[in-house]
């Protein structure tokens, strides 16, 4: 049971994702994410049985009880059930953390029991007399197609000869009136598990008399093929079916035994046209479900498929006697050639991947170099073209590393929801760019600053309804996260219509807190006060609160970005908005960067830090207070010696060059010898003994085989112009 | 447990690479030993504490260098012919100690392992320090590598 675990908690941990989504699509009018609700809680049900994590079991029972009467309309949607449906959620979250840690799921949930309970007598109450209506549609269905059942000889006119030979085993084909094929999809984990909750689940609707192979064959080597013989109701077995989405394809024989093959026909067309004529006559969903049949079927190469899902032509066919289960099987194939497009791979194999393309990058450079040396023209075409694979693998790798942004954001509109209830704010929450992608690593990092900024948006942005009624904004806020590609990088942009920054109050604080002199304050313009919100120990916030506050955290954001070689940027105006824009490079593993030379030493500088490049000698300099400083274009910027601060013993030379960075929306310049190259690098890691060392973001092997440290300009610059 | 029951098979007896600071001759367990290199092209990362040579490319690998002379605190010697890295892996990441010189492998059964005396034991640089090892040419110390790189001493390399 233990190798189970595993798998299940990590699917627990999508379930939860999926559910904190789904419920907030549910309260904001999206009815159709009960189904997907329905279908979660149905999966950890059967999982949390299966594994005998009972209190598991039990609340997602109740749960799932509730929201099938949700799902017939007998239960009203309201927030106060919702509410209940989210601390629902959090508790299976502590569940899971429970599984994981202590292998139990000891929670207490009584009180959600509870609350379910009340619901579930409000249904049945409501109930009544729909039970009755459906009691006598499901009987006449079953009258139907269970019909033929009369003749019993013979039932292997089958046309299916994988179930055929299945059936001859089975001496006891007076009671069974359906037989289930399924095949599992082959990117299932554990298939004798899910095999197992399968056969579970159809318990609970129906008999099952045999499984082949026997439950106790099922092994890890199990194909996930399995044959199920039941006494039931056909719909309800296809219904369960539909909902599980690990079945690759099924289809359920009826045990109508016929005479002759004609007689097959015509039993399969009255199936098939009480099928259709149940499917259209029903309600919309139904219809949709139709509609969503046929596009599918367009998908599907095999155009034969097609006909055979319009009864009439169909059954000129022999061998689409059974165009129900047909058709329920395209159906399921379909989605199952989409499902297929993508497969699990585990992030440490990526970042090996990504390792040896980065080693491989790093030896064509060696290659090109020796080709150039060599000037010999079959070697410098073969290396020609290495290049061009190289680039395009390293293309593809980093590719398959981006993840979409969505990853991130679909947390939020749970956290908005919950944070504006608790601060009593009414919020209208926008998301847009969710496809945007951005590498595995970036979104890793940028995933807690994107909460902190969300949070202050909320609770420092947002005046409170109150405040807003009085303005012309009105009652409601609106918040909305975006992202977007430009040019080269990820925008991530975060706006609320708040009451945007107060420029008089930053300078008073930051005067408080003695960030800044009194004169200094007075030279800042408006962009550099807006910037103190990034200052560390920074917090206007009169009273800490426990959303947001503690004067660290736009600091923190700040250095974030910025080790991601991005940059942030604040945009407000009073009584209007405040917008914090980011910016950010969408990989980090290889970037763009300029060689540089100190002496006899080489340091690679990230083009993203560089505003620009210049040669300066000593008339570019101006001493101020005894301070040399740059002056360019009537500015005074200054000067960072690379040759001081890393000790380098060298003479300095007349011309040098100054690389321009920016740091805080100061310009500072980084004085070196000379510019060797521009390149891509591939960023390594310094290991944690340098963890210390500030300066660097960590190092590059260049072609010929030579380690290069990669500056970390803005803590390089803060560090030597702070002391 | 003591270092001394550490670092004896179950057969009694391990594998030592000798390895020499000057007159000093030390042993390592061959089992933290991944392999030994010559210095090639170092590259000094500025601004870390000075017993940290810098980095090299170790077919790709990024292996930090610290040179265990300067570690223990014994005046620095120029490298020569003689230098040589010791490579250990602790935790995926590759890091170098740089020794001397490396001269053999030796046997050591337990019987002739001895733990460090009371008097080394209360110096600092004893942590590294796993036991003394008698050979017939001589005595033998005992160095725990993986303990140069040890979160402690990492801890005081920022401190």
């Amino acid at each position: 049971m233990a190798a189970y675990k595993d798998d299940f908690l990590q699917e627990l941990y999508e379930c939860l994702d999926i559910f904190n989504q789904s419920f907030v699509d549910l309260e904001n009018g999206d009815s159709a994410a009960i189904n997907e609700i329905f279908r979660v809680a149905h999966t950890i049900k059967g999982m949390a049985g299966f594994l005998r994590y009972s209190s598991l079991e039990n609340l997602c029972h109740s749960m799932e009880e509730v929201l099938s009467g949700i799902k017939n309309g007998d239960i009203e949607i309201n927030s106060e059930l919702i509410d209940i449906m989210l601390s629902t959620v959090d508790r299976i979250t502590d569940m899971v953390k429970q599984i994981e840690n202590e292998d139990n799921d000891k929670v207490k949930i009584e009180d959600l029991l509870e609350a379910f309970d009340k619901y579930k007598k409000v249904k049945d109450v409501s109930r009544g007399n729909l039970c009755i209506q459906k009691q006598a549609k499901n009987n006449i269905q079953s009258l139907e197609v269970t019909s033929p059942k009369s003749s019993k000889d013979n039932f292997r006119s089958d046309p299916e000869p994988h179930c055929e030979q299945q059936t001859k085993n089975i001496g006891d084909e007076k009671t069974y009136n359906l037989i289930l094929n399924v095949s599992l999809s082959a990117d299932c984990i554990a298939k004798d598990l899910r095999a197992s909750l399968i056969i579970e689940s159809l318990r609970d609707i129906c008999q099952v008399l045999k499984i082949s192979p026997d439950e106790d064959e099922m092994d890890s080597s199990f194909n996930g093929q399995f044959a199920v013989f039941l006494s039931g109701d056909g719909d309800k077995v296809e219904d369960l079916m539909d909902r599980i989405s690990e079945i690759e394809k099924f289809n359920i024989i009826y045990n109508e035994k016929a005479e002759n093959p004609n007689s097959v026909l015509a039993e399969s067309q009255t199936n098939t046209l009480e099928q259709n004529s149940k499917e259209f006559s029903d309600q919309e969903l139904q219809l949709d479900e139709v509609q969503v049949l046929e596009e599918n079927l367009d998908e599907l190469p095999d155009q034969d498929l097609k006909p055979q899902k319009i009864p009439e032509t169909g059954n000129s066919k022999n061998d689409s006697s059974i165009p129900y289960s047909k058709s329920v099987n395209s159906k399921k194939m379909s989605s199952e050639t989409k499902r297929q497009e993508t497969i699990r791979v585990s992030t440490s194999n990526l970042d090996n991947i990504m390792n040896l393309v980065g080693e491989l990058v790093i030896n064509k450079g060696r290659l090109l170099q020796i080709s150039q040396q060599y000037n010999i023209n079959e070697l410098k075409e073969a290396t020609g073209t290495l290049d061009k694979s190289i680039s395009s693998l390293q293309d593809e790798v980093m590719r398959t590393r981006m993840v979409k942004i969505e990853k991130v954001f679909s947390k939020f509109p749970r956290m908005i929801r919950d944070l504006s209830r608790k601060l009593d704010k009414n919020i209208d929450f926008e998301i847009e760019g969710q496809d945007t992608e951005l590498d595995r690593t970036i979104l890793d990092e940028i995933s807690d600053p994107l909460v902190h900024l969300v949070r202050n948006a909320v609770d420092h942005g947002i005046e409170s309804s109150q405040e807003r009624e009085k303005t012309e904004k009105g009652e409601i806020g609106h918040i909305k996260l975006s992202a977007r590609r430009e040019k080269n990088n990820v925008i991530i942009e975060i706006e609320d219509d708040g009451k945007g920054l107060d420029l008089e109050l930053l300078k008073k604080k930051a005067l408080e807190k003695g960030l800044l002199s009194p004169s200094e304050i007075e030279n800042l313009t408006d962009d550099e006060v807006r910037m103190l919100i990034f200052a560390s120990g920074f917090s206007t916030k009169e009273k800490v609160t426990e959303i947001s506050g503690r004067g660290v955290g736009m600091d923190a954001v700040k250095s974030a970005v910025e080790k991601l070689g991005g940059k942030v940027r604040v945009h407000s105006k009073m009584g209007e908005y405040t917008r914090v824009k980011i910016d950010l490079p969408p990989t980090v593993a290889i970037i763009r960067s300029l060689l540089i030379e100190v002496g006899s030493e080489i340091y690679a500088i990230p083009i993203s830090n560089v505003v620009k490049a210049l040669s300066v000698g000593k008339d570019d300099y101006k001493l101020v207070k005894g301070t040399p400083l740059l002056y360019i274009n009537n500015k005074l910027i200054p000067v960072v010696e690379l040759k001081e601060i890393f000790n380098i013993e060298c003479k300095k030379l007349d011309k040098e060059i100054a690389i321009i960075v920016e740091r805080e929306n100061e310009e500072v310049g980084l004085i070196v010898d000379s510019i060797i190259d521009q390149q891509e690098i591939v960023i390594k890691p310094l290991t944690t003994i340098f963890s210390n060392s500030k300066g660097f973001s960590g190092v590059t092997i260049l072609g010929d085989g030579r380690v290069i440290p990669i500056l970390d300009v803005s803590s390089l610059i803060r560090d030597d112009i702070d002391d | 447990m003591s270092y001394h029951n550490q670092i004896v098979n179950v057969d009694n007896t391990i594998q030592v690479i000798v390895f020499n600071l000057g007159e000093e001759r030390y042993g390592v367990e061959i089992s933290q030993v991944k392999e030994i290199i010559l210095p090639t092209q170092i590259t000094r990362i500025p601004n870390v504490p000075g017993f940290i040579e810098g980095v090299l490319n170790l077919r790709g690998q990024i292996a930090a260098i610290i040179n265990l002379r300067k570690r223990l605190g014994k005046e620095p010697e120029k490298n020569d012919e003689n230098t040589r890295i010791i490579v250990i892996e602790l935790n995926d990441a590759t890091l170098g100690v740089m020794v001397d010189s490396v001269s053999e492998v030796k046997y050591l059964s337990s019987q002739n392992i001895e733990e460090i005396p009371r008097i080394l034991a209360l110096k600092d640089d004893s942590k590294f320090l796993k036991g003394v090892g008698k050979l017939e040419d001589g005595l033998l110390t005992l160095m725990d590598l993986k303990e140069l790189f040890s979160e402690e001493e990492l801890k005081e390399i920022k401190g």
